[in-house]
């Protein structure tokens, strides 16, 4: 069973009006107000949507950065058996929600950013082609054929921004 | 592609529909949309940009579609078209949201309206194809004016010259419907 069976991914314009409870849930506070979001919707069998994955990507010129990352393990649990074993033969939500990220704004930058200290979100991160930059909790994926030079700039940028 | 404008969504919707209904933009249709689309135009939603799609908040936190827009980039215009409300959908929100619907203007009157502000930088007019009456009110509610050709409106968001309206009118209309 394909996942795209009942879950779809998408940018949407507002991002606590669809992910304020998940990221409450997971940072404490509410979720980020400004571009870009991106959500995992999950169809029910009623037939109503419900946002069961989010992560945001910030805009910064030359790099997006990744953050934010979070699910509702309460609607996975929901999920029948058959849904829960094509997600996990997947690789989970974690990366459909980063991959989508990667489609729609990495031919536009020259690198993708996050900060990930979490063990599970760890096993995530290989997949995207994140790889260590020698700050902790701080990975990247250069896309385009960069100089060690402008990788340096560039980390250095990122690392400004963390936590993020 | 421009995103399109950086406003706050939440300013679009009147303080009654706010915490009940969300509209935006997605990047695909017919995940949310494709029932409804195939049952209103018998073929499915279209698969390029740009979708408006309109989410009712049920009390069980489950999202509802009950209404869609497709705005499709035309050059220097936009074009409005196979917009659909889902008329169970709406029938069965809550009655004190479904009442706030009505009374705000219906779900097509405020697709509109976002529509008209997220793509305002995006384009020089939106133009619509409408050949039915009630939805011919409710667009001119929102902004589009009847031009002279039958069953084309158009919204001139921003200052243009009369002979750049002509030359964009006649493109469109050289179109056909949409």
């Amino acid at each position: 069973m394909s996942i795209d069976k009942f879950i779809t991914v998408t940018e949407v314009d507002e991002g606590p009006a669809f992910a304020d409870a998940l990221f409450q849930r997971a940072y404490k506070k509410p979720a980020p107000d400004f571009p870009h979001h991106i959500v995992a919707f999950y169809r029910r069998a009623d037939g109503s949507q419900v946002p069961v994955s989010y992560v945001h990507f910030t805009d910064c010129g030359d790099m997006f950065l990744a953050g934010g990352a979070a699910t509702d393990g309460n609607i996975l649990r929901s999920m029948s058996a058959e849904e829960q074993a094509a997600l996990n033969e997947y690789g989970g939500l974690m990366l459909a929600t980063l991959r989508h990220g990667f489609m729609l704004y990495g031919p536009g930058c020259e690198a993708i950013f996050t900060c990930c200290g979490d063990k599970r979100a760890l096993e995530t991160t290989p997949k995207l082609g994140f790889e260590e930059t020698g700050i902790q909790y701080l990975l990247v994926n250069f896309l385009g054929d960069t100089s060690p030079r402008r990788r340096r700039e560039m980390t250095a940028k990122a690392a400004s921004f963390m936590p993020f | 592609m421009p995103s399109g404008e950086i406003f706050d969504p939440k300013e679009i919707l009147p303080a009654s529909l706010r915490d009940i209904i969300t509209i935006t933009e997605v990047d695909r249709a017919d995940f949310f949309i494709t029932d409804l689309f195939t049952r209103k135009f018998g073929h499915p939603p279209p698969d390029f940009p740009r979708h408006l799609v309109a989410l009712y908040r049920a009390p069980d936190k489950g999202m509802h579609l009950i209404g869609y827009s497709h705005m499709m980039p035309f050059g220097d215009v936009y074009l409005s078209g196979g917009s659909c409300s889902d008329g169970e959908a709406i029938a069965r929100m809550q009655p004190q949201d479904r009442d706030a619907l009505r009374a705000a203007g219906g779900i097509w009157f405020w697709i509109l309206k976002y529509a008209f502000r997220k793509y305002a930088d995006c384009c020089d007019a939106f133009f619509g194809h409408c050949g039915d009456k009630r939805a011919l009110e409710v667009a001119l509610a929102a902004g589009f004016i009847q031009t002279a050709h039958e069953h084309i409106i158009v919204n001139w968001h921003r200052p243009l010259q009369d002979s750049f309206k002509r030359a964009l009118t006649a493109k469109v209309v050289a179109l056909g419907k949409f």
